[in-house]
């Protein structure tokens, strides 16, 4: 018995078509357009928008 | 001491009479009038009442508070059971084992307890009721529910629910109990310390704002938001708060509430609703679950919906009317309270843990836009196979189809990274997922998003229901750097990693195109495995 099959490292499909690693910046990269980003902003500024005064509303 | 445990009819219109005799002045209370007819509606049709019972709530209160009156006040409690079964010959057998060997095999009958206080002003010191019982309904859900053992002659019994507690108007407020409902739940569920309603006043309270000091003692007319969210920051929580925006043209959330309110009550996190009916004073409710609109029409759902469409109401603790009540999205549609989120919603306060960094919506938008992105590149991956395999690949092609794609319901949860790997690896999900998540670390928080077709995520069963993609985010995360975890869409499956080692900290990315079905279940709330849904399937 290797040392590999001790590992998880060992544990490999044979069912994969296509393996590629890379660093986020090549264009197969998955990731988010800057729209998306965008749209995070927006919630963000929302976030800081809606708190103002909102503090001092009374449940009682 | 001497403590009596007396079996109480309850088959007849006089035994309830009784009941309400035995109970005095509290039985006239509009909250104690609601939880007698629920459990009668639910089939009580015996109680044992304990008398008298120390209860741990209101010895605090008695000494924060009632123990300095001039007034003498008493501090001993009772503590009523409601069972579906008969319990008249409990007390046949002279052998105290056998008795509590008989009452333990009740448990199934067992509906829950109210512990009542000395205080006809408010009688209700805590309450636990089974939603198994109170939610029975196939369409409603509590997902934020705790067990606790619950002891009696000796007896232990399991009870699942969620807390309820009443404002005890002498010395706090709605605002008060919604924390405590909350603050149990977690001290419950996840050990979390516990805490007294005096406790909480007085957490609320540090630092004192002039106005509240109007009502004496102070915080006993209301809390403000601001207040809430300091009590709460001291019970350990770190909540997030949401308000609308206040323009000209009325409020804007920016969010829609319900989406947000519903992600976060499918993780099991309990949320703080302050709603505002006109008054200059609001109520606070706590929402603990949904019930689903079996007829809602999928074809007239809006693009990008989150799975909160199908949610007609939320069930929400009320400590003013009662348990597992239902709050409508919008007005119109049957209720159990007087206000409705559409209308009546001011703001929400998310009792969050330590380590989540990153609200729902934000991470749903991130799960939804890497999608989107898998499904842009889509062709680019098919160019990348060999030339035999590029025809049918790859297989549910059609969800990459633009309309889709936007038609794609999410389903965004917050749950422990060490759950979501026991789960995926059991799911129906593909070998090679399962392969790439056995072999990985997760955070201690993630947040999963789970896409589907509308009609393939609306039956009220949820082994009926299919997932065809999901994407699970670190929940310490930030759109500042690579926060995504795992993306898993049809033939594509992409992880991030980091190299401890390495010198530079960017994630690199694995992807993987491979030529598996995409089609497995839902997280099923309550269970680890999907046991029962493959026995489901294959009976």
């Amino acid at each position: 018995m290797t040392t590999d099959v001790l590992s998880t490292d060992s544990i490999k499909s044979d069912s994969v078509l296509v393996a590629l690693t890379h660093s986020n910046d090549v264009n197969d990269a998955v990731r988010l357009t800057p729209e998306v980003v965008k749209e995070i902003e927006k919630l963000e500024q929302y976030a800081v928008l809606s708190s103002h005064r909102m503090g001092e509303f009374r449940v009682g | 001491m001497l403590a009596n445990t007396q079996i109480v009819p309850l088959g007849s219109d006089g035994d309830w009479a009784n009941l309400a005799q035995i109970l005095g002045a509290s039985s006239q209370n509009q909250l104690v009038a609601n939880l007698l007819d629920a459990a009668r509606n639910k089939g009580c049709i015996y109680a044992l009442l304990e008398t008298p019972y120390i209860d741990r709530d209101f010895t605090a209160s008695f000494m924060a508070f009632y123990a300095s009156l001039f007034r003498p006040y008493k501090k001993l409690c009772k503590r009523l059971h409601f069972f579906a079964c008969d319990l008249s010959q409990l007390f046949v057998s002279a052998d105290p084992g056998e008795i509590a060997a008989n009452l333990e095999s009740s448990a199934s009958d067992y509906l829950g307890y109210v512990v009542f206080r000395p205080l006809a002003h408010a009688p209700v010191s805590r309450a636990l009721l089974s939603y198994e019982w109170f939610a029975d309904d196939a369409a409603k859900e509590v997902s934020a529910r705790a067990t606790e053992q619950v002891h009696v002659l000796g007896a232990s019994l399991e009870l699942s629910g969620f807390p309820l507690t009443q404002q005890d108007t002498r010395v706090g407020a709605c605002a008060q109990a919604a924390i405590w409902m909350a603050g149990r739940y977690f001290h419950l569920k996840h050990r979390a310390p516990w805490f007294s309603l005096s406790e909480i006043t007085d957490n609320a309270l540090r630092p004192t704002d002039a106005a509240i000091t109007r009502s004496l003692p102070a915080g006993s007319d209301y809390l403000t938001s601001d207040n809430m969210v300091r009590a709460l920051r001291a019970m350990g929580r770190h909540p997030v708060f949401y308000a609308p925006h206040e323009t000209p043209q009325g409020y804007d959330w920016g969010i829609d509430p319900s989406a947000v309110i519903g992600q976060y009550v499918d993780s099991g996190i309990p949320v703080i609703l302050g709603l505002n009916d006109g008054h200059s004073v609001g109520h606070a409710v706590v929402a603990v679950g949904s019930q689903r609109d079996e007829t809602l029409d999928v074809a007239t759902l809006a693009p990008e919906s989150a799975q909160a469409v199908f949610a007609s109401n939320f069930l929400v603790m009320d400590d003013q009317r009662g348990a597992y009540l239902r709050l409508p999205v919008e007005a119109g549609g049957s209720s159990d309270v007087p206000y409705n989120i559409s209308d009546h919603l001011q703001f929400m306060i998310v009792p969050l843990p330590n380590k989540v960094f990153l609200t729902s919506e934000i991470a749903e938008a991130i799960a939804r836009g890497f999608v989107n992105d898998v499904a842009s590149k889509i062709g680019r991956f098919r160019s990348q196979l060999p030339a035999q395999k590029q025809a049918n690949w790859p297989q549910e092609a059609e969800i990459y189809e633009p309309a889709k794609l936007k038609g794609l319901v999410a389903r965004t949860y917050l749950t422990y990274g060490w759950k979501y790997k026991s789960r995926a690896i059991r799911n129906q999900t593909s070998d090679i997922l399962k392969q790439e998540v056995i072999k990985r670390d997760f955070p201690k928080y993630v947040w999963v998003t789970e896409f589907s077709h509308p009609d393939e995520t609306k039956p009220l069963d949820p082994c009926a229901r299919t997932v065809r993609a999901h994407v699970v985010i670190d929940a310490t995360g930030s759109r500042f750097w690579e926060s995504t975890l795992l993306v898993d869409c049809p033939g594509v499956m992409v992880a991030w990693d980091f190299d401890p080692s390495a010198t530079e900290d960017a994630a690199r990315q694995s992807l993987f195109l491979v030529d598996h079905p995409n089609i497995y279940f839902p997280k099923i709330r309550g269970q680890h495995t999907f046991d029962v849904c493959l026995a489901a399937h294959s009976a």
